[in-house]
């Protein structure tokens, strides 16, 4: 039997060999039969949407769509593939609400648009409009437990872009007697989406953190499992899109966004944002495409991270340590104080800051740069090295080294002699 | 009461009715509804004009590339950026397997559940029709290829992620070109993959289409409309996007009608769900809010025209005018130029592959811009002809303006009370059973819409209908 431990595991190494569901799908087929009823209802609405998260649910690969049909869920409703269309179609929605009560899955995707509820017509009933503002809690009240899949339905996404024309707000916003689930990220990865939806049906509600997305998937951020963390420790940074490197300075977004994209990759695994040597622009962070993760090639503002949590370039950086955090911290405070970020630079959106009509940036840009690398660089190196006397505390506690190996690598002194201090 | 309303019409991007009156079993009128608004435009007031080529693809999850190809020609048009001869052809490349995805999965995902009986498994299970007249060994062997469409529909996808980051919602195309590199193992990737895709549209796609058209052949003569054919090209080349690969080209009714002038685009917000300036107006001219309780509209979808008139876009205006295609103008014909078109990029993509200089430079990132510019970026997307235009001032967006090909396919009538596209080819479609006319959703389909690109309340006759109080 698969256990929750395993399926966890399963969850969290995919980068290791096999993909999520390849792995999974024996037991999981075994796992199912074992369930009452058999194969669980789904049904797929759509709100404030592109249908970009039905794509990506049809972009999976291992197992295949026709295996997710045929074999994991019962897809009762989704806009997009469903085989009846309207009354026919719409007897079947209201049909699973009433006789799978408490059995269903109810998936999401796209906002709900509070502001402008005409902007969405799911459908229509003996003449009557079905808005979507209405019809997602009505579908949600009946429902096992809700998925919202795609940063629309999650926190409002791309829908609730500034000036949010509709209103929209996220799913959880709205409903509030079902469990919702959150699986963001513009669109969501397919891997996230049915392992969300697996979990539910084998162990119930995922593990989630303070904004209901489950810790298996966005338990870590970007940057910290990012293959590109080493340029960023030795300060070589990419200066355009395209260039190989860290991408931080053209706005990465990888240190303030909880996902596991570097491990997992999209499409089957052939390439993901960054290593398309494109800055992360945080598709699942809360407040995507606004709150500081727009301008998209711009260096990162105030983020919300976690609630209650604010960050900005010098905390992004504090794991890494003081130099790294002065070294970005300065570049941007002497420039915020002086406005020279001033075209580059947004808080958000709705604030119109007053832009100057030459660029003085570029033109400090070159020296700035210079400075900051360096010290990046000094503070990877001190890393490095602090790992070093780690390794030699361990080998003179197994009395394999001497003490003298120590003294050698007096960081301090290395530290002066190598800055000339 | 002769008329019948299908809502939702499923099997299409984004939420979309339409209303048929029909009268002795044929439609005398039609009226096509978006259902979907979201207001991007709005959106992208005062942003930086780079984020433009991200946030527009968030328009639609299946075409998202063609939006990142039109607001990166816009942008590069705006600001005189040359694209390096490697950044266009790897777009091309990607967008060209986006396409195959598109039509693979319009096809087998969205099409053929009309023509077909569901296998077990379908989404939302077998629906009634009564018209499915394939012999069972016909019948079987396409229902075997839409499960192998659901099992394989993800690599043309794999393809397009190769050198676009990821898909749907591309990190790779932007203004000056592309930022992924021509790696050999990419391409290696990149042409196996397109090889299985090709293999599956020779041996299976267009067969089972030419066999839909044996025994479906009177679609041949169902759903032609005002025979109006409009492309902007396809597959831009050049370091300034000066030539297409897939010709531009204007048919009005059955005829060639010189050539194409972007200056005639107009819109016009007469039968939408929007209040402003009224009237055929040019793009950057009239402003417009959306208004619901408008008397008499029916759609989210404004009403483009190409010199007053209704244009329809898509695979059929393409290989008309490049003359791969010129069979006629019809629901069948539309299917058989979109199969044709499928593979006719298959094979060319192999050609362009060719033409990639590994360690040459991909992209010429400019950043920051220069402080204000205008420019339209014009290029025809899987479903017909997508326009952006962006007009940037003091480094911000002053205003983006999008017609999309869905837009001009799915329009509702105008100020002078022309129908849209798909309103005029329904006219005339027999439907057998009025209460399940499996003969309008063929005809609408054919056209392969998607409403995510652009669109309350179908009120017919100005009279408000009731919302649904739970």
């Amino acid at each position: 039997m698969l256990t929750r431990r395993k399926f966890l595991r399963l969850c969290l190494n995919t980068a290791a060999s096999a993909t999520l569901a390849q792995m999974l799908l024996p037991e999981l087929a075994e796992a199912l039969r074992l369930i009452p009823g058999g194969k669980p209802p789904v049904i797929w609405i759509e709100g404030t949407s592109c249908t970009g998260n039905s794509i990506s649910l049809d972009n999976i690969a291992d197992p295949s769509l026709r295996t997710v049909f045929e074999e994991i869920i019962d897809l009762r409703y989704q806009q997009l593939t469903m085989w009846p269309q309207s009354y026919q179609a719409m007897d079947v929605l209201h049909e699973t609400k009433e006789k799978e009560r408490g059995r269903y899955i109810l998936v999401v995707e796209g906002g709900i648009p509070m502001g402008l509820p005409e902007s969405v017509i799911v459908g229509e009933r003996d003449g009557i409009q079905l808005n979507a503002r209405d019809t997602i809690p009505w579908l949600a009240e009946d429902a096992m437990a809700v998925v919202a899949v795609g940063n629309c339905a999650a926190f409002g996404g791309p829908s609730k872009a500034y000036p949010n024309p509709t209103g929209t707000k996220g799913v959880w916003n709205v409903v509030t007697n079902t469990p919702v689930i959150n699986v963001p990220g513009c669109p969501a990865h397919p891997d996230w989406m049915v392992g969300t939806i697996v979990h539910i049906i084998l162990y119930g509600l995922p593990r989630v953190d303070e904004f209901r997305r489950p810790t298996m998937f966005f338990g870590q951020l970007v940057h910290d499992i990012c293959p590109r963390r080493f340029f960023f420790f030795n300060g070589d940074f990419a200066n355009a899109p395209g260039e190989a490197g860290c991408l931080f300075k053209v706005g990465c977004k990888g240190p303030v966004t909880h996902a596991d994209c570097p491990t997992r990759k999209f499409n089957d695994g052939i390439n993901w944002c960054i290593n398309a040597n494109n800055p992360c622009i945080g598709c699942a962070t809360p407040d995507f495409p606004d709150g500081g993760t727009s301008p998209f090639f711009e260096h990162l503002t105030d983020i919300r991270v976690l609630p209650g949590i604010e960050t900005t370039a010098v905390t992004v950086t504090k794991g890494v340590g003081a130099a790294t955090a002065l070294g970005i911290g300065a570049h941007f405070a002497v420039n915020l104080a002086k406005g020279r970020l001033g075209n580059n630079l947004t808080l958000e959106t709705e604030k119109e800051i007053p832009v100057p009509t030459d660029n003085p940036y570029s033109a400090i840009k070159d020296e700035l740069e210079t400075e900051r690398n360096a010290l990046i660089k000094i503070e990877a190196e001190q890393i490095l090295m602090q790992q070093d006397i780690k390794q030699i505390r361990r080998l003179q506690n197994q009395g394999r080294a001497g003490k003298s190996l120590l003294s050698k690598l007096n960081p301090l002194r290395f530290f002066r002699k190598k800055n000339k201090l | 009461m002769t008329k019948v309303r299908i809502n939702p019409l499923t099997r299409a991007h984004g939420y979309m009715a339409v209303e048929v009156d029909i009268q002795n079993g044929e439609v005398v009128d039609a009226w096509s509804s978006g259902l979907l608004f979201r207001g991007f435009e709005a959106m992208l007031k005062n942003r930086s004009p780079h984020d433009a080529v991200y946030l527009t693809q968030r328009i639609c999850g299946i075409c998202s590339s063609a939006h990142a190809m039109a607001s990166s020609i816009a942008l590069e048009n705006a600001f005189d950026i040359s694209v390096p001869k490697n950044g266009y052809i790897l777009r091309n490349l990607t967008f060209g397997a986006d396409m195959l995805q598109n039509h693979l999965r319009n096809i087998y995902l969205l099409v053929i559940p009309d023509y077909i009986t569901a296998p077990g498994g379908a989404p939302g299970g077998p629906p009634n029709n009564d018209d499915i007249r394939l012999p069972k060994a016909v019948n079987d062997r396409i229902q075997a290829h839409y499960l192998e469409a659901l099992e394989t529909s993800d690599l043309a996808h794999k393809a397009v992620a190769a050198f676009g980051g990821k898909a749907p919602h591309l990190q790779s195309i932007i203004a000056g070109g592309v930022t992924e590199q021509v790696l050999t193992d990419r391409i290696m990737h990149y042409q196996s993959l397109v090889s299985q895709i090709h293999s599956f549209v020779t041996e299976k796609m267009i067969p089972d289409i030419e066999d839909l058209s044996r025994y479906y052949d009177d679609y041949f003569n169902i759903g032609r409309g005002y025979g109006n054919l409009l492309s902007f090209g396809m597959f831009p080349v050049g370091a300034n996007n000066e030539d297409r690969i897939f010709k531009a080209g204007v048919l009005r009714n059955g005829q060639d009608n010189g050539n194409f002038d972007p200056d005639k685009i107009t819109q016009d917000i007469a039968r939408a769900w929007y209040r402003g300036d009224e009237g055929a107006r040019a793009p950057f001219d009239g402003e417009s809010t959306p208004f619901p309780q408008k008397a008499d509209a029916y759609s989210w979808i404004k009403a483009p025209r190409y010199g007053g008139e209704p244009f329809e876009g898509g695979p059929l205006a393409r290989m008309w005018f490049s003359g791969i295609y010129k069979n006629g103008i019809s629901v069948m014909d539309r299917l058989m130029a979109r199969a044709i078109e499928t593979k006719e990029i298959a094979e060319k993509v192999n050609d362009w592959i060719h033409e990639l200089v590994p360690d040459m430079p991909t992209i010429n990132w400019i950043n920051p811009l220069p402080a204000s510019g205008e420019a339209a970026g014009l290029v025809d997307s899987m479903r017909g002809t997508l326009a952006h235009w962006i007009r940037v001032q003091n480094h911000r967006i002053a205003a983006y303006r999008i017609i999309t090909p869905s837009a001009w396919n799915l329009s509702p009538r105008d100020g002078e009370g022309r129908k849209g596209p798909v309103e005029e080819a329904l006219i005339g479609t027999p439907v057998a059973n009025r209460d399940n006319p499996v003969e309008v959703g063929r005809v609408i389909r054919s056209f392969d819409p998607c409403i995510s690109c652009a669109v309350h309340v179908l009120q017919k006759d100005g009279t408000s209908k009731p919302w649904r109080q739970f």
